[in-house]
């Protein structure tokens, strides 16, 4: 009984990435990988298969791999909670290209609990900075005619803070 | 063993060509429903024609060429990340604000109740000198109506009351209740209370959604309850005594008396007959919600249904939703 999942273990996935990197992951770890996942269910035979991951690029898909190796050894040996937090913070003090990609990333392989790590790090950047401040972090343009800015204020006015 | 071929087909590169001025990093937003099943390659048993594997390669570490400068990183982001990012955010006024930092965030937020429904409302600064402007709000208009209405239509229960009370200028109306029947309302304990009148008094018709209705401790003096039910020590003393009177141990938490203590949301009432000749007919009040205020305001009290006044109403409403 219990060599059978060991055996199934043992399988590792090659996961390629946009540009052609391949990397060799134990299956249930990259089964954390919904769009893995997916994909497996469509193909009985996945010796020595490379999986194209899409437009994920080999650094981005390195973060998800470590990522997913994490949570999968957190499950197993049941990490306290503070570690795990201290590790998935260190984890996302990247640079905002690389985080965003990584967004990009999670939301594509459909990881849903990196996504919401990235998206909740993006929040927190969000958080106690003025609409100004946010689109010179983030290099957004503002797209808005005065005339539609105006309204969009006026809806808001109901708080004093946007004065 | 794929393993060593595939190490021997790194390792035999022959050189390592530096990353060329490639196009800027950027992932295109996919149209979901994914995962759409890319085309996989055939699964060949023998025949392992890779392609050169190491033409661009990537160094995860060390310092390499210098990327091309990222574009407008957000702007790539599709809108259904947006919608993650922005349920992380659990303040109303900052998520307003977001609103006018482009017209893709703008319109995100706009159409997609999910990011209001559990929004605070503590660090909005309501002014009844700005929702007296209701034109300028123009609140209800599809086109610019405005934040709160939408919080409330995402169905965030707080949104709601503002808008009811604040912008739409309801009258927020009181029963005084003697204690500890009031607190007990308010702490959630107790969900159904009979009085001789509906909670909708006065209205034309019962509002389909229910009403908020102010529950008012009456004096300990005034109306000492007749016939006090026993409190047990252990009997939710906790939830009943409030933070700024002491909670007794051996007898009855004092209780707030003549203040208000907290309100309740009226679901439904129902007419019963008197069960015995000399009963009056009464209303069973069905409460499905209750807040308890921190801090008991003190006022007088009235019989039946009473409105409060404006200037009570905010008083009430700002100190709740800053709690």
């Amino acid at each position: 009984m219990a060599d059978v999942p060991n055996q199934i273990n043992n399988i590792t996935l090659k996961l390629k990435s946009k540009d052609g990197e391949i990397f060799e992951v134990e299956k249930p770890v990259a089964m954390q990988i919904n769009f893995v996942k997916g994909m497996l269910e469509d193909v009985d035979e996945i010796d020595g298969m490379e999986i194209p991951m899409g437009e994920v690029e080999a650094a981005i898909l390195a973060k998800v791999v470590e990522y997913c190796k994490f949570h999968y050894q957190q499950e197993l040996n049941q990490t306290n909670a503070d570690e795990v937090d201290r590790w998935e913070r260190a984890f996302v003090q990247v640079d905002k290209s690389t985080l965003f990609q990584l967004i990009l990333a999670a939301n594509f392989l459909d990881v849903q609990s990196l996504l919401d790590l990235t998206c909740k790090t993006v929040a927190d950047m969000i958080k106690g900075k003025t609409p100004e401040q946010i689109r010179a972090e983030f290099d957004i343009d503002n797209d808005f005619t005065p005339e539609q800015l105006e309204e969009v204020r006026r809806d808001n006015a109901w708080c004093a803070e946007d004065r | 063993m794929p393993g060593t071929s595939l190490l021997a087909a790194r390792t035999a590169r022959p050189h390592r060509q530096p990353l060329p001025t490639k196009p800027p990093l950027r992932l295109h937003p996919r149209p979901s429903p994914r995962p759409s099943p890319l085309p996989l390659p055939p699964p060949t048993k023998r025949a392992r024609h890779r392609p050169p594997i190491a033409q661009t390669r990537y160094h995860v570490a060390g310092p390499g060429p210098p990327h091309p400068p990222h574009p407008s990183p957000t702007s790539s982001l599709p809108d259904e990340v947006l919608v993650t990012i922005f349920r992380f955010i659990d303040d109303a006024s900052l998520l307003a604000q977001l609103r006018t930092v482009s017209t893709q965030w703008c319109r995100v937020i706009d159409a997609n109740p999910s990011v209001w429904r559990s929004v605070s409302f503590r660090r909005a600064a309501f002014s009844r000198s700005v929702v007296a402007h209701g034109d300028a709000l123009r609140l209800g208009a599809r086109s610019g109506s405005a934040t709160v209405s939408l919080a409330a239509a995402a169905g965030n229960h707080w949104a709601r009351f503002l808008k009811h009370f604040l912008f739409d200028n309801h009258v927020l109306r009181a029963i005084t209740i003697a204690q500890p029947c009031a607190s007990l309302l308010v702490s959630g304990t107790q969900y159904l209370q009979s009085r001789p009148f509906p909670p909708w008094q006065g209205c034309h018709a019962p509002p389909l959604d229910g009403v908020w209705v102010a529950v008012h401790a009456a004096r300990w003096s005034d109306a000492p309850p007749a016939n006090p039910p026993a409190l047990s020590p252990s009997h939710r003393a906790s939830r009943l005594s409030h933070p700024r009177t002491p909670g007794g141990v051996a007898t009855a938490p004092k209780l707030p008396g003549g203040a208000l203590v907290g309100l309740i949301h009226v679901s439904g009432a129902v007419h019963c007959a008197g069960a015995a000749a000399s009963s009056a007919p009464c209303w069973i009040w069905r409460i499905d919600r209750a807040v308890r205020l921190n801090r008991a305001v003190r006022c007088a009290g009235f019989v039946g249904l009473w409105p409060m006044s404006t200037f009570l109403t905010d008083f009430v409403v700002s100190a709740i939703h800053r709690q």
